[in-house]
C-alpha cells in the first residue's frame, strides 16, 4: 500500500503532460486494441473521455462512472451520464473540448468518429481506445476489454457472466421453436429501410429466433411498399428512436393490407430501439424482448422487460 | 481617384490605406477569433500567447495553435477566395449577380466530393481530390460550351454554367438517393461547409495553392476595370479579351476549387462582399482585388467565430452565419443605393 | 502631341465580310485620313456598323484587309492599335456604376503600364478631356445618373484621352435630343481642326452629315453606292434608288449645305 502511494505521489508531481509523447509519464499499463494500436496507461485513477453513448452505459454500469471527465451529446443512459459535460456528438466530436478535460484516455467505437480527428487527439498526446462491438460476442469482448483497462475486471465478469447466461436461457428455448417465422424488421420509415444480412440487427433477429427477409448485402437497404408486400413477411417489427405517434399511423398503414401475412397473423410491432442497436449490457435484455416478441409462448415465464 | 468614395487621394495610397485598414479589421478578427473556444471568448490565453508570458498555460497555447489557429486561417482563405471569385466572376460576367460557383464549379465539386465519399475515400487527400477533379471537369466543360467571344460570349457562359450546375444537382440527388444512411451524414457535413477539420499542413498546402492566384489576379485587375464597360470596349483599349478571361477564368476556378474541396461550400460570401466593398471603397479593382482578399477574410473569419460562440452547444454550419449576415446586409446596401 | 511626318490613313480594300453564307458586305475599299471627317451613311441593315468594326479592329473581315498607314491591323499589337485608333460603340454597357473621372482615366489605359496605375500627366490629360466635352463639372457624378447627352460627352472624352489619331464613332446622335446632336457634331469638328484627328462616324441623319462631313459615303445593299463631298453624294435620284422613298432635296438656309427631306405617301408632289 505504501509502495503504491508513493509510486503515486511521485507520479502527480510530475509536469502536466503535454507532449506529443504518450510514454513519458512512467505509464505502467499497456493495452492494444482490435486495430492494433497499443495504448500506455498510468496506474491512478484516470479522467476518461467517452466519445460513444455504449461507451458511457458501459463505462457506468462497471460502476465507472466518476471516471468520466466528459461524454458526447446523446450519452443519456444511465441518467447521471446526462450531467457530464458534453463533447460533441458521436459523429463529430469536438476537438477542443475533449483537449480542454485534459484526458488520460479517450475510449471510442469504431466507424465513429472521423479517422482525422482520432489522429488529431493522439497527436495531442491523449491515448484513444477503440472497441469495435459489432455482434454480441464483441459486445462481450469490449466490455471486458473496457473493465480490464479501467481496473474493474471482477465487475466486467460479473456482468458479462450475466449477460451469458440470459443469453443460453434465449438461445435454448429458440432451438425448441418449431417454426422461424419470417420477420421484416423495419428501422427507417420514409423511405423504408430495412437491415440487411451483416449487421448487428441481422444477428440479433436470428437469435431471437426469427428469419430476416432482407438478404441483402447492402447494410440498410431501401425498399418500396411495392417490394415488402412481396417478401411477404409473417411478422413486421419496426423500431423507433423515440416512441412516437407517427408509429402506430404506420402501423395502421400496414393493416390496411390484408394480403401481407403479418397483417393476417396480427403481428405487427412497434419496439423502443434503445435497447436494440445499442453495444451495452442491456443488449441481453434488448434480445430477450425481440424473442418474447417472436415467440411469445415459448417466453410466457423467463420475460424479461 | 474618386471623391464619393470612402478614402480619397492617389490610386496607390488609396491601396495601401484601404488594404491597411482592412487588415486592421482582419486582425482584430483573428485575435478574436483565437481567443473563441467551447466556453466561450477568452482574450487572455490569447494575449499570454502573443506577449510570450512565461506563465501561460502550455495546454490553452497548444489548443490556440493547434485547433484554433488552422481553423481562423482556414476562414480566412476561404473569405478571401470566395470574395475575390465572386468580384472576379461579376467582373468577366458584368453581372451583378455572379458568385464564384456560378460556372459550375460548386456543382462540379460537390458531385466529385460525394463520388469520393461514396467510394469510402478519406477527407483527405481522397475526397479532396475527387471534388478537385470534379470542379476542373465542369469548369472545363463550361469552356468548350461556351467557346466563341461573340457579343453573347458573356451570356453564353453564365449559362453554361448554370446549366452545368443544374445538371450536377440532378447527379448529386441521384446519388444521395442511392447512398446509406452513414454516407449520407459525410455527405451532408461536407455540403454545409466544415472548416473543422483543418490542421496546419492541410492550411499550408491551400496557402500554396491559392496565393499565386491571389498574385495573378491582381495584375489583371485594371483590365477587369476596363472591362466593364463591355467587352467591345475593352478591346479598343488594348485588352485582349480572350487571353484576359481565359487567364481570369483558370486562375479563379482554380482557387475557389482548392478552397471548396477543402472546405465544402459556403454560399453568400462571394456575392455579398464584393458589393459591400464596391459600395465603400468605389469600383476601381486595384482597389477591391486586395480589399476582397482581406476584407472577405475579416469577414469569414467573424462569421466563423460566431458559429462557434453563438450556440450555448456545438457549432452552427458556418455557411448558415454567412447567410443570416449576409443577406439584411446586401439588403441594406441595395436601399442605400437606391435612396441615394 | 502626334509626331507624324505624314497624316495617318486608315484605309480598306476589297473588304468583305458577313455573318455565316450571309455576306454583309462586299467589297468595299475606301480611304480616310487624319484631320478630315468621314460619315458613313445608308440605310438600315447595309452593314454600316459591321464596316466601322473592321474599321476599328474589332471584327476580322472575310476577304480584303483593313491598313493602318500601309500596314494591315492584324499586324499590331492590340495595345498599340488602341493608341491609334478610339472606338465608340452605339450602346455602352454599364453593369457597374463608375464615377465620370474613372471613366474618361481609362482612356489612357493604352498608354499606362499593366496596373494603370497612372501619373500627373494622365489626370491632366484627363481634365483637360472633360473640359474639352464640357463635363468636367461632373466628374465625380456616377455615370449611371447622367442623361443621355452627357453620357455620351463622357465616352468621347475618354475616347479623347486615348489621343488616338483616329476616333470611330458608331451613331453617337441617335439617341440625343437636338442640342446635343450639334454639340456632338461640334466637337467632332473641333477635334479634327484643333486636334488633326480622324473622324470617321456611321451616321443614318443625311443632313446632319451634310453639314459637317468633308466626305460622305453612302453605304447600299452592302456596297459603296457613292462617295464624295457631300454636295456631291446628296442628290436626290441616287438617294432615292439608295433609300427607296420619295425625297426632297434643297439647299438648307442655315448652313449652306444641302437638306433632305422625306417626302410622306400622302404628299402628292
Amino acid at each position: 500500500m505504501r509502495y503504491r502511494a508513493l509510486t503515486l505521489a511521485i507520479l502527480i508531481s510530475l509536469p502536466v503532460f503535454f507532449s506529443g509523447v504518450s510514454d513519458s509519464h512512467g505509464g505502467e499499463r499497456t493495452f492494444t486494441d482490435t486495430t492494433g494500436c497499443t495504448i500506455s496507461l498510468p496506474d491512478r485513477p484516470l479522467r476518461v473521455v467517452s466519445l460513444a453513448p455504449s461507451i458511457t452505459e458501459i463505462v457506468f454500469a462497471l460502476g465507472k462512472g466518476p471516471l468520466l471527465v466528459g461524454v458526447t451529446r446523446y450519452s443519456d443512459y444511465p441518467e447521471k451520464a446526462k450531467m457530464l459535460p458534453r463533447v460533441g456528438s458521436y459523429i463529430r466530436p469536438e476537438l477542443e473540448s475533449i483537449v480542454t478535460l485534459k484526458p488520460d484516455l479517450c475510449l471510442t467505437v469504431e466507424d465513429g468518429p472521423p479517422k482525422k480527428t482520432i489522429e488529431r487527439l493522439k497527436a495531442f498526446g491523449i491515448p484513444v481506445y477503440t472497441v469495435n462491438p459489432d455482434s454480441i460476442d464483441t459486445i462481450l469482448r469490449s466490455i471486458q476489454e473496457i473493465g480490464d483497462i479501467l481496473d474493474a475486471k471482477n465487475t466486467a465478469a460479473a456482468i458479462t457472466d450475466k449477460m451469458g447466461a440470459q443469453l443460453t436461457v434465449i438461445d435454448r428455448a429458440v432451438a425448441e421453436a418449431p417454426h422461424k417465422p419470417d420477420i421484416f424488421f423495419q428501422i427507417g420509415i420514409s423511405p423504408i429501410v430495412s437491415v440487411g444480412k451483416n449487421t448487428f440487427l441481422d444477428e440479433m433477429i436470428q437469435r431471437a429466433g426469427g428469419t430476416n427477409v432482407v438478404t441483402s448485402d447492402t447494410p440498410y437497404p431501401r425498399f418500396s411498399k411495392e417490394q415488402v408486400l412481396a417478401l411477404a413477411p409473417e411478422m413486421i417489427i419496426i423500431t423507433s428512436m423515440a416512441r412516437n405517434d407517427i408509429f402506430e399511423v404506420v402501423k395502421k398503414d400496414w393493416e390496411s393490407w390484408p394480403s401481407l401475412p403479418a397483417v393476417r397473423n396480427k403481428r405487427i410491432h412497434v419496439v423502443d430501439s434503445d435497447t436494440l442497436d445499442r453495444p451495452t449490457p442491456r443488449v441481453v435484455d434488448g434480445l430477450a424482448m425481440l424473442a418474447a416478441l417472436i415467440h411469445p409462448t415459448l417466453f410466457a415465464e423467463a420475460h424479461h422487460e | 481617384m474618386s471623391n464619393t468614395h470612402f478614402i480619397e487621394g492617389r490610386l496607390v495610397q488609396r491601396i495601401f490605406l484601404i488594404t491597411g485598414l482592412l487588415s486592421v479589421v482582419l486582425a482584430l478578427a483573428i485575435i478574436l477569433g483565437l481567443a473563441t473556444g467551447p466556453s466561450g471568448i477568452g482574450l487572455e490565453p490569447v494575449w499570454d500567447l502573443l506577449t510570450g508570458s512565461a506563465d501561460a498555460d502550455g495546454l490553452q497555447n497548444a489548443i490556440i495553435e493547434r485547433i484554433r489557429l488552422p481553423r481562423v486561417l482556414m476562414a480566412l482563405f476561404c473569405g478571401a477566395v470566395l470574395s475575390l471569385g465572386g468580384l472576379v466572376f461579376q467582373a468577366l460576367l458584368g453581372n451583378p449577380l455572379a458568385e464564384p460557383y456560378i460556372l459550375g464549379i460548386s456543382g462540379g465539386a460537390a458531385t466529385g466530393a460525394i463520388i469520393g465519399i461514396l467510394a469510402g475515400f478519406a477527407r483527405v487527400p481522397g475526397v479532396s481530390a475527387t471534388a478537385f477533379a470534379g470542379s476542373m471537369t465542369t469548369l472545363f466543360l463550361v469552356i468548350v460550351l461556351s467557346k466563341g467571344e461573340s457579343q453573347a460570349g458573356r451570356d453564353a457562359m453564365l449559362l453554361s454554367g448554370v446549366m452545368v450546375n443544374a445538371f450536377c444537382s440532378a447527379i448529386i440527388m441521384f446519388l444521395i438517393s442511392i447512398s446509406e444512411e452513414n454516407k449520407l451524414h459525410d455527405i451532408m457535413f461536407w455540403l454545409m461547409g466544415d472548416l473543422s477539420s483543418a490542421d496546419m499542413p492541410q492550411v499550408g498546402m491551400v496557402a500554396l495553392l491559392i496565393l499565386p492566384c491571389f498574385a495573378v489576379i491582381f495584375l489583371c485587375s485594371h483590365k477587369m476595370n476596363l472591362m466593364l464597360m463591355g467587352r467591345e470596349m475593352a478591346r479598343t483599349m488594348g485588352v485582349s479579351i480572350r487571353k484576359t478571361t481565359f487567364i481570369l477564368l483558370v486562375a479563379t476556378s482554380f482557387m475557389v476549387s482548392a478552397m471548396v474541396c477543402q472546405s465544402g461550400l459556403m454560399g453568400f460570401v462571394g456575392l455579398v462582399v464584393p458589393h459591400i466593398l464596391r459600395q465603400i471603397f468605389g469600383s476601381d479593382h486595384r482597389v477591391l482585388v486586395p480589399a476582397s482578399i482581406v476584407g472577405g477574410g475579416a469577414f469569414m473569419v467573424i462569421c466563423d467565430l460566431l458559429a462557434r460562440w453563438l450556440p450555448r452547444e456545438g457549432e452552427i454550419p458556418v455557411g448558415v452565419i454567412t447567410a443570416i449576415i449576409g443577406a439584411p446586409l446586401f439588403i441594406m446596401l441595395l436601399r442605400r443605393r437606391a435612396r441615394s | 502631341m502626334k509626331n507624324t511626318h505624314k497624316t495617318p490613313h486608315l484605309s480598306v480594300a476589297g473588304l468583305s465580310t458577313g455573318y455565316g453564307d450571309h455576306e454583309v458586305i462586299s467589297d468595299i475599299s475606301l480611304a480616310m485620313e487624319g484631320g478630315s471627317f468621314f460619315i458613313i451613311a445608308g440605310p438600315n441593315g447595309t452593314g454600316k456598323t459591321t464596316l466601322l468594326k473592321c474599321l476599328a479592329g474589332l471584327t476580322r473581315p472575310n476577304k480584303g484587309e483593313v491598313f493602318l498607314d500601309g500596314s494591315p491591323l492584324p499586324r499590331f499589337n492590340r495595345r498599340n492599335l488602341a493608341r491609334r485608333i478610339a472606338f465608340l460603340p452605339q450602346t455602352v454597357e454599364t453593369a457597374f456604376s463608375l464615377t465620370v473621372r474613372e471613366v474618361v482615366l481609362m482612356g489612357r489605359a493604352p498608354h499606362l503600364g499593366m496596373l494603370g496605375f497612372h501619373q500627373e500627366k494622365d489626370t491632366t490629360l484627363a481634365e483637360e478631356a472633360m473640359a474639352f466635352t464640357d463635363v468636367l463639372h461632373l466628374a465625380d457624378r456616377t455615370i449611371d445618373a447622367l442623361s443621355g447627352g452627357e453620357r455620351q460627352r463622357v465616352f468621347i472624352s475618354r475616347a479623347v484621352c486615348q489621343q488616338p489619331e483616329f476616333i470611330l464613332l458608331d451613331e453617337p446622335t441617335s439617341a440625343l435630343d437636338l442640342a446635343h446632336q450639334v454639340r456632338v457634331m461640334d466637337l467632332m469638328e473641333r477635334l479634327k481642326r484643333e486636334r488633326g484627328m480622324g473622324v470617321v462616324m456611321v451616321s443614318h441623319d443625311l443632313n446632319l452629315a451634310a453639314m459637317y462631313a468633308d466626305t460622305l459615303c453612302l453605304i447600299h445593299k452592302g456596297q459603296v453606292a457613292a462617295l464624295g463631298a457631300p454636295s456631291a453624294v446628296l442628290e436626290k435620284k441616287q438617294l432615292e434608288a439608295v433609300y427607296g422613298c420619295r425625297l426632297f432635296v434643297e439647299e438648307s438656309q442655315v448652313a449652306g449645305t444641302l437638306h433632305v427631306t422625306p417626302v410622306p405617301g400622302r404628299v402628292n408632289e
